[in-house]
Protein backbone atom coordinates (compact mmCIF):
# COMPACT_ATOMS: atom_id res chain seq x y z
CA UNK A 1 0.00 0.00 0.00
CA UNK A 2 1.34 3.43 -0.92
CA UNK A 3 1.06 6.17 1.68
CA UNK A 4 -1.39 8.89 0.63
CA UNK A 5 -0.52 11.58 3.18
CA UNK A 6 3.03 12.93 2.82
CA UNK A 7 5.30 15.48 4.45
CA UNK A 8 5.42 18.73 2.45
CA UNK A 9 8.48 19.73 0.41
CA UNK A 10 9.52 22.32 2.99
CA UNK A 11 9.47 19.72 5.78
CA UNK A 12 11.51 17.31 3.64
CA UNK A 13 13.99 20.12 2.95
CA UNK A 14 14.21 21.04 6.66
CA UNK A 15 14.89 17.39 7.44
CA UNK A 16 17.42 16.80 4.66
CA UNK A 17 19.37 19.97 5.40
CA UNK A 18 19.51 19.07 9.08
CA UNK A 19 17.23 21.88 10.24
CA UNK A 20 14.64 19.70 11.93
CA UNK A 21 15.18 18.32 15.47
CA UNK A 22 16.03 14.65 15.72
CA UNK A 23 12.66 13.34 16.98
CA UNK A 24 10.59 14.59 14.02
CA UNK A 25 13.56 13.71 11.77
CA UNK A 26 13.17 10.07 12.77
CA UNK A 27 9.53 10.22 11.64
CA UNK A 28 10.44 11.82 8.30
CA UNK A 29 13.25 9.30 7.71
CA UNK A 30 10.91 6.42 8.53
CA UNK A 31 8.22 7.74 6.19
CA UNK A 32 10.76 8.22 3.39
CA UNK A 33 12.08 4.72 3.98
CA UNK A 34 8.72 3.24 2.95
CA UNK A 35 7.45 5.92 0.57
CA UNK A 36 9.03 5.83 -2.89
CA UNK A 37 7.66 9.23 -3.83
CA UNK A 38 9.16 11.06 -0.85
CA UNK A 39 12.37 9.05 -1.23
CA UNK A 40 12.61 10.44 -4.78
CA UNK A 41 12.03 13.95 -3.47
CA UNK A 42 14.84 13.40 -0.96
CA UNK A 43 17.11 12.37 -3.84
CA UNK A 44 16.23 15.62 -5.56
CA UNK A 45 17.00 17.60 -2.40
CA UNK A 46 20.32 15.81 -1.90
CA UNK A 47 21.37 16.40 -5.49
CA UNK A 48 20.45 20.06 -5.07
CA UNK A 49 22.55 20.35 -1.91
CA UNK A 50 25.45 18.58 -3.59
CA UNK A 51 25.23 20.82 -6.66
CA UNK A 52 25.23 23.96 -4.52
CA UNK A 53 28.19 22.63 -2.52
CA UNK A 54 30.05 21.83 -5.73
CA UNK A 55 30.13 25.56 -6.53
CA UNK A 56 31.81 26.41 -3.23
CA UNK A 57 35.45 26.08 -4.13
CA UNK A 58 37.94 27.45 -1.66
CA UNK A 59 40.98 28.95 -3.36
CA UNK A 60 42.94 29.30 -0.16
CA UNK A 61 42.55 25.70 0.96
CA UNK A 62 45.66 24.44 2.71
CA UNK A 63 46.50 21.08 1.18
CA UNK A 64 49.11 20.29 3.84
CA UNK A 65 46.24 18.56 5.67
CA UNK A 66 46.24 15.94 2.93
CA UNK A 67 49.35 14.24 4.37
CA UNK A 68 47.73 14.07 7.77
CA UNK A 69 44.61 12.49 6.28
CA UNK A 70 46.62 10.04 4.17
CA UNK A 71 48.42 8.86 7.30
CA UNK A 72 45.06 8.04 8.87
CA UNK A 73 43.80 5.85 6.02
CA UNK A 74 43.72 2.23 7.00
CA UNK A 75 43.38 -0.90 4.98
CA UNK A 76 39.70 -1.78 4.66
CA UNK A 77 38.83 -5.42 4.92
CA UNK A 78 35.84 -6.96 3.21
CA UNK A 79 33.84 -7.30 6.39
CA UNK A 80 30.28 -6.17 6.18
CA UNK A 81 28.87 -3.60 8.53
CA UNK A 82 27.17 -4.96 11.59
CA UNK A 83 23.52 -5.70 11.05
CA UNK A 84 20.89 -3.84 12.99
CA UNK A 85 19.18 -6.02 15.58
CA UNK A 86 15.67 -6.95 14.71
CA UNK A 87 13.29 -5.77 17.40
CA UNK A 88 10.20 -7.10 15.76
CA UNK A 89 9.67 -9.42 18.72
CA UNK A 90 7.97 -6.62 20.62
CA UNK A 91 5.37 -6.10 17.88
CA UNK A 92 3.41 -8.36 15.61
CA UNK A 93 3.88 -6.08 12.59
CA UNK A 94 6.88 -5.03 10.59
CA UNK A 95 8.91 -2.17 12.09
CA UNK A 96 10.85 -0.35 9.36
CA UNK A 97 14.63 -0.81 9.81
CA UNK A 98 15.04 2.96 9.87
CA UNK A 99 13.06 3.04 13.10
CA UNK A 100 14.33 -0.17 14.70
CA UNK A 101 17.37 1.27 16.41
CA UNK A 102 15.17 3.68 18.37
CA UNK A 103 12.95 0.89 19.72
CA UNK A 104 14.14 -0.45 23.08
CA UNK A 105 14.20 -4.19 23.81
CA UNK A 106 11.55 -3.95 26.47
CA UNK A 107 8.64 -1.64 26.71
CA UNK A 108 7.20 0.31 29.58
CA UNK A 109 3.81 1.28 28.29
CA UNK A 110 2.24 4.17 30.12
CA UNK A 111 -1.55 4.34 30.16
CA UNK A 112 -2.60 7.73 28.88
CA UNK A 113 -6.28 6.88 29.03
CA UNK A 114 -8.42 3.76 28.84
CA UNK A 115 -7.76 3.45 25.09
CA UNK A 116 -4.27 4.94 24.64
CA UNK A 117 -0.88 3.67 25.75
CA UNK A 118 2.41 5.42 25.02
CA UNK A 119 6.11 4.69 25.41
CA UNK A 120 8.87 7.26 25.01
CA UNK A 121 11.59 6.50 22.45
CA UNK A 122 13.70 9.63 22.75
CA UNK A 123 13.64 13.27 23.64
CA UNK A 124 15.93 16.01 22.35
CA UNK A 125 15.84 19.68 21.48
CA UNK A 126 12.35 20.20 22.90
CA UNK A 127 10.78 17.41 20.89
CA UNK A 128 10.00 13.95 22.17
CA UNK A 129 9.37 10.82 20.12
CA UNK A 130 6.79 8.38 21.43
CA UNK A 131 5.08 5.29 20.16
CA UNK A 132 1.31 5.33 20.62
CA UNK A 133 -1.03 2.38 20.77
CA UNK A 134 -4.66 3.28 20.26
CA UNK A 135 -7.14 0.53 21.06
CA UNK A 136 -9.33 -0.62 18.19
CA UNK A 137 -12.42 1.55 17.88
CA UNK A 138 -11.20 4.06 20.48
CA UNK A 139 -11.63 7.76 19.73
CA UNK A 140 -9.18 10.17 21.35
CA UNK A 141 -11.12 13.10 22.89
CA UNK A 142 -11.11 16.33 20.89
CA UNK A 143 -7.93 18.31 21.54
CA UNK A 144 -5.42 20.83 20.22
CA UNK A 145 -1.69 21.23 20.83
CA UNK A 146 0.37 24.10 22.06
CA UNK A 147 2.97 23.41 19.35
CA UNK A 148 3.59 20.90 16.57
CA UNK A 149 2.55 17.26 16.33
CA UNK A 150 4.23 14.97 13.77
CA UNK A 151 2.61 11.55 13.32
CA UNK A 152 3.19 8.48 11.18
CA UNK A 153 1.06 5.34 11.24
CA UNK A 154 3.02 2.11 11.78
CA UNK A 155 0.14 -0.35 11.82
CA UNK A 156 -3.63 -0.24 11.63
CA UNK A 157 -5.24 3.05 10.80
CA UNK A 158 -7.31 5.95 12.09
CA UNK A 159 -9.82 8.45 10.82
CA UNK A 160 -9.34 12.10 11.70
CA UNK A 161 -11.23 15.16 10.43
CA UNK A 162 -12.78 12.95 7.74
CA UNK A 163 -9.41 11.82 6.42
CA UNK A 164 -8.17 8.25 6.66
CA UNK A 165 -4.59 7.46 7.73
CA UNK A 166 -3.07 4.02 7.14
CA UNK A 167 0.43 2.52 7.43
CA UNK A 168 3.06 5.01 6.31
CA UNK A 169 0.72 7.99 6.29
CA UNK A 170 2.11 11.20 7.71
CA UNK A 171 0.40 14.10 9.42
CA UNK A 172 1.66 17.41 10.78
CA UNK A 173 -0.59 19.52 12.95
CA UNK A 174 0.04 22.87 14.60
CA UNK A 175 -1.73 24.76 17.35
CA UNK A 176 -4.49 25.84 14.99
CA UNK A 177 -5.74 22.31 14.41
CA UNK A 178 -8.33 20.65 16.59
CA UNK A 179 -8.76 16.93 16.15
CA UNK A 180 -10.12 13.69 17.51
CA UNK A 181 -8.60 10.66 15.77
CA UNK A 182 -10.52 7.38 15.90
CA UNK A 183 -8.80 4.01 15.48
CA UNK A 184 -10.13 1.36 13.07
CA UNK A 185 -12.91 -0.71 14.68
CA UNK A 186 -11.20 -4.06 14.08
CA UNK A 187 -7.53 -3.38 14.79
CA UNK A 188 -5.29 -1.58 17.28
CA UNK A 189 -3.48 1.36 15.75
CA UNK A 190 0.23 2.00 16.34
CA UNK A 191 1.79 5.38 15.51
CA UNK A 192 5.04 7.21 16.09
CA UNK A 193 4.36 10.71 17.33
CA UNK A 194 6.68 13.65 17.93
CA UNK A 195 5.50 16.72 19.80
CA UNK A 196 7.08 19.82 21.27
CA UNK A 197 3.91 20.67 23.05
CA UNK A 198 1.18 19.61 25.41
CA UNK A 199 -2.17 18.24 24.50
CA UNK A 200 -5.07 20.52 25.37
CA UNK A 201 -8.43 18.79 25.52
CA UNK A 202 -11.12 20.99 24.00
CA UNK A 203 -14.39 19.06 24.24
CA UNK A 204 -16.87 19.84 27.08
CA UNK A 205 -15.74 16.87 29.20
CA UNK A 206 -12.14 17.33 28.07
CA UNK A 207 -11.97 20.83 29.45
CA UNK A 208 -12.99 19.41 32.81
CA UNK A 209 -10.30 16.70 32.60
CA UNK A 210 -7.72 19.43 31.77
CA UNK A 211 -8.49 21.00 35.12
CA UNK A 212 -7.80 17.77 36.97
CA UNK A 213 -4.74 16.63 35.02
CA UNK A 214 -2.74 19.73 34.23
CA UNK B 1 19.35 1.64 -24.95
CA UNK B 2 17.85 4.25 -22.68
CA UNK B 3 21.35 5.32 -21.90
CA UNK B 4 21.86 6.44 -25.44
CA UNK B 5 18.48 8.09 -25.70
CA UNK B 6 19.65 10.49 -23.02
CA UNK B 7 22.58 11.48 -25.15
CA UNK B 8 20.62 12.14 -28.27
CA UNK B 9 17.62 13.91 -26.78
CA UNK B 10 19.37 16.03 -24.23
CA UNK B 11 21.96 18.60 -25.01
CA UNK B 12 24.68 17.83 -22.55
CA UNK B 13 26.55 20.94 -21.54
CA UNK B 14 30.23 20.84 -22.40
CA UNK B 15 32.56 20.79 -19.42
CA UNK B 16 36.18 21.71 -19.32
CA UNK B 17 38.27 19.14 -17.61
CA UNK B 18 41.97 19.04 -17.30
CA UNK B 19 42.40 15.44 -16.27
CA UNK B 20 41.43 12.45 -18.35
CA UNK B 21 43.31 9.84 -16.40
CA UNK B 22 40.41 8.78 -14.24
CA UNK B 23 37.64 8.95 -16.76
CA UNK B 24 38.02 5.71 -18.68
CA UNK B 25 34.35 4.84 -18.19
CA UNK B 26 33.05 7.73 -20.18
CA UNK B 27 31.85 6.85 -23.64
CA UNK B 28 33.70 8.80 -26.29
CA UNK B 29 30.57 9.40 -28.31
CA UNK B 30 29.02 11.23 -25.38
CA UNK B 31 31.47 14.05 -25.41
CA UNK B 32 33.79 15.78 -27.70
CA UNK B 33 37.31 14.46 -27.61
CA UNK B 34 38.86 17.10 -25.41
CA UNK B 35 36.04 17.39 -22.93
CA UNK B 36 35.73 14.69 -20.37
CA UNK B 37 33.63 14.89 -17.26
CA UNK B 38 35.67 13.84 -14.27
CA UNK B 39 34.24 10.51 -13.23
CA UNK B 40 34.35 10.72 -9.47
CA UNK B 41 32.35 7.49 -9.13
CA UNK B 42 35.22 5.68 -10.76
CA UNK B 43 37.60 7.13 -8.18
CA UNK B 44 35.43 5.83 -5.33
CA UNK B 45 35.30 2.40 -6.97
CA UNK B 46 39.10 2.48 -7.20
CA UNK B 47 39.25 3.04 -3.43
CA UNK B 48 36.69 0.31 -2.77
CA UNK B 49 38.35 -2.28 -4.98
CA UNK B 50 42.04 -1.39 -4.96
CA UNK B 51 42.60 0.85 -1.95
CA UNK B 52 43.95 3.31 -4.49
CA UNK B 53 45.49 6.29 -2.68
CA UNK B 54 46.03 8.24 -5.90
CA UNK B 55 42.31 8.05 -6.54
CA UNK B 56 41.73 9.29 -2.99
CA UNK B 57 44.08 12.24 -3.50
CA UNK B 58 42.14 13.30 -6.59
CA UNK B 59 38.87 13.10 -4.69
CA UNK B 60 40.37 14.99 -1.76
CA UNK B 61 41.61 17.80 -3.98
CA UNK B 62 38.18 18.32 -5.47
CA UNK B 63 35.96 17.76 -2.47
CA UNK B 64 37.88 18.74 0.69
CA UNK B 65 37.94 22.50 -0.10
CA UNK B 66 34.25 22.45 -1.01
CA UNK B 67 33.24 20.57 2.14
CA UNK B 68 35.28 22.94 4.26
CA UNK B 69 33.64 26.00 2.69
CA UNK B 70 30.21 24.39 3.04
CA UNK B 71 30.69 23.66 6.73
CA UNK B 72 32.28 27.04 7.43
CA UNK B 73 29.27 28.73 5.82
CA UNK B 74 26.90 26.91 8.14
CA UNK B 75 28.39 28.84 11.02
CA UNK B 76 31.05 26.53 12.40
CA UNK B 77 34.59 27.73 13.04
CA UNK B 78 37.45 27.41 10.58
CA UNK B 79 39.00 24.64 12.68
CA UNK B 80 35.76 22.71 12.96
CA UNK B 81 35.22 23.05 9.19
CA UNK B 82 38.75 21.80 8.51
CA UNK B 83 38.33 18.85 10.91
CA UNK B 84 34.94 17.85 9.55
CA UNK B 85 36.21 18.08 5.96
CA UNK B 86 39.04 15.71 6.89
CA UNK B 87 36.68 13.39 8.75
CA UNK B 88 34.31 13.35 5.78
CA UNK B 89 37.12 12.34 3.44
CA UNK B 90 38.31 9.61 5.81
CA UNK B 91 34.73 8.30 5.89
CA UNK B 92 34.72 8.32 2.08
CA UNK B 93 37.77 6.05 2.23
CA UNK B 94 36.30 3.79 4.91
CA UNK B 95 32.84 3.48 3.38
CA UNK B 96 33.82 3.41 -0.29
CA UNK B 97 32.47 -0.13 -0.58
CA UNK B 98 29.00 1.08 0.39
CA UNK B 99 28.89 3.60 -2.47
CA UNK B 100 26.50 2.53 -5.24
CA UNK B 101 27.05 4.37 -8.46
CA UNK B 102 23.71 3.24 -9.83
CA UNK B 103 22.03 5.04 -6.92
CA UNK B 104 23.78 8.37 -6.77
CA UNK B 105 26.56 10.49 -8.14
CA UNK B 106 29.78 10.68 -6.13
CA UNK B 107 29.14 14.36 -5.35
CA UNK B 108 25.70 13.60 -3.91
CA UNK B 109 27.03 10.74 -1.80
CA UNK B 110 29.93 12.79 -0.44
CA UNK B 111 27.68 15.80 0.20
CA UNK B 112 25.38 13.56 2.28
CA UNK B 113 28.33 12.33 4.34
CA UNK B 114 29.52 15.92 4.92
CA UNK B 115 26.03 17.05 5.88
CA UNK B 116 25.66 14.14 8.32
CA UNK B 117 29.05 14.98 9.87
CA UNK B 118 27.90 18.56 10.39
CA UNK B 119 24.58 17.52 11.92
CA UNK B 120 26.16 14.82 14.12
CA UNK B 121 28.72 17.36 15.30
CA UNK B 122 25.92 19.65 16.48
CA UNK B 123 23.71 16.96 18.01
CA UNK B 124 24.06 14.24 20.56
CA UNK B 125 22.50 11.65 18.30
CA UNK B 126 23.11 10.61 14.72
CA UNK B 127 21.00 11.99 11.89
CA UNK B 128 18.38 9.37 10.99
CA UNK B 129 18.60 8.26 7.36
CA UNK B 130 16.05 6.11 5.50
CA UNK B 131 17.28 2.53 5.41
CA UNK B 132 17.48 1.26 1.86
CA UNK B 133 16.16 -2.18 2.78
CA UNK B 134 12.82 -0.72 3.87
CA UNK B 135 11.74 0.29 0.38
CA UNK B 136 12.60 -3.16 -0.92
CA UNK B 137 10.52 -4.70 1.87
CA UNK B 138 7.42 -2.79 0.80
CA UNK B 139 6.77 -5.48 -1.73
CA UNK B 140 4.31 -3.78 -4.04
CA UNK B 141 6.50 -0.78 -4.70
CA UNK B 142 7.75 -0.63 -8.22
CA UNK B 143 11.49 -0.37 -7.78
CA UNK B 144 12.09 -1.01 -11.48
CA UNK B 145 11.41 2.63 -12.26
CA UNK B 146 14.63 3.42 -10.54
CA UNK B 147 16.96 1.07 -12.28
CA UNK B 148 20.08 2.52 -13.78
CA UNK B 149 18.93 4.20 -16.94
CA UNK B 150 21.42 6.97 -17.29
CA UNK B 151 24.67 7.27 -15.48
CA UNK B 152 24.26 9.24 -12.28
CA UNK B 153 27.43 11.23 -12.85
CA UNK B 154 26.07 12.57 -16.12
CA UNK B 155 22.74 13.28 -14.54
CA UNK B 156 24.43 15.20 -11.71
CA UNK B 157 26.39 17.36 -14.15
CA UNK B 158 23.25 18.11 -16.12
CA UNK B 159 21.09 18.81 -13.03
CA UNK B 160 23.80 21.04 -11.60
CA UNK B 161 23.69 23.23 -14.70
CA UNK B 162 19.89 23.38 -14.41
CA UNK B 163 20.07 24.34 -10.73
CA UNK B 164 22.35 27.24 -11.61
CA UNK B 165 19.49 28.56 -13.77
CA UNK B 166 16.96 28.66 -10.92
CA UNK B 167 15.45 32.10 -10.22
CA UNK B 168 17.54 33.93 -7.63
CA UNK B 169 14.68 34.14 -5.11
CA UNK B 170 14.39 30.32 -5.13
CA UNK B 171 18.15 29.77 -4.97
CA UNK B 172 18.42 32.09 -1.95
CA UNK B 173 15.88 30.05 0.00
CA UNK B 174 17.69 26.78 -0.81
CA UNK B 175 21.07 28.24 0.15
CA UNK B 176 19.73 29.52 3.46
CA UNK B 177 18.43 26.05 4.17
CA UNK B 178 21.60 24.15 3.24
CA UNK B 179 24.28 26.67 4.23
CA UNK B 180 22.79 28.76 7.01
CA UNK B 181 21.02 26.04 8.94
CA UNK B 182 17.64 27.77 8.75
CA UNK B 183 14.30 25.97 8.78
CA UNK B 184 11.67 27.29 6.37
CA UNK B 185 10.05 29.11 9.31
CA UNK B 186 13.35 30.82 10.18
CA UNK B 187 13.90 31.74 6.52
CA UNK B 188 10.51 33.44 6.47
CA UNK B 189 11.51 35.56 9.48
CA UNK B 190 15.02 36.21 8.17
CA UNK B 191 13.83 37.46 4.78
CA UNK B 192 10.70 39.10 6.25
CA UNK B 193 8.51 37.33 3.73
CA UNK B 194 5.31 35.35 4.42
CA UNK B 195 5.66 31.68 5.27
CA UNK B 196 3.49 30.81 2.25
CA UNK B 197 6.00 32.55 -0.05
CA UNK B 198 8.90 30.52 1.35
CA UNK B 199 6.92 27.31 0.93
CA UNK B 200 5.97 28.08 -2.65
CA UNK B 201 9.56 29.00 -3.56
CA UNK B 202 10.78 25.67 -2.16
CA UNK B 203 8.02 23.80 -3.95
CA UNK B 204 8.66 25.56 -7.29
CA UNK B 205 12.42 24.96 -7.10
CA UNK B 206 12.18 21.28 -6.16
CA UNK B 207 9.35 20.54 -8.59
CA UNK B 208 11.29 22.00 -11.50
CA UNK B 209 14.49 20.12 -10.57
CA UNK B 210 12.52 16.89 -10.14
CA UNK B 211 10.87 17.38 -13.50
CA UNK B 212 14.29 17.75 -15.10
CA UNK B 213 15.45 14.55 -13.39
CA UNK B 214 12.37 12.66 -14.50
CA UNK B 215 12.84 13.94 -18.03
CA UNK B 216 16.09 12.01 -18.09
CA UNK B 217 14.48 8.68 -17.28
Amino acid sequence: MHPTHHPSYEILLDYAAGNLPIAPSVIIATHCSICQDCNDTLDTINITGAALMDDLNDDIFDFSSLDKVLSKLEFQSNENDTKIENNNGVFDFNIPKTLQKYIPDSFNWKNLSSGVKTAELLTDDGFNLDIYKIKSGYQIPKHTHTGFEYTMVLDGGFTDNQKYFARGDFSLLDNSSEHSPKADPDKDCYCIVSMNSQIKLTGPIGRFINLINF
Amino acid sequence: MFFYSFNTHTKLPVYKCTDKTYAPNMKNDVLEDNDVIQDYSYLIDEIANNQNKQAFIKLFKHFAPRIKTFIKKTGLSLNEAEDLAQETMITVWNKAKLFKKDKSAASTWIFAIARNKRIDHLRKQKHPIPHTEDLLNESDLNINNHDLIIEKEQMFTYIKSEISKLPLEQAIVLKKSFFEGMSHIQISKDLSIPLGTVKSRIRLALTSIRKKMKGLH
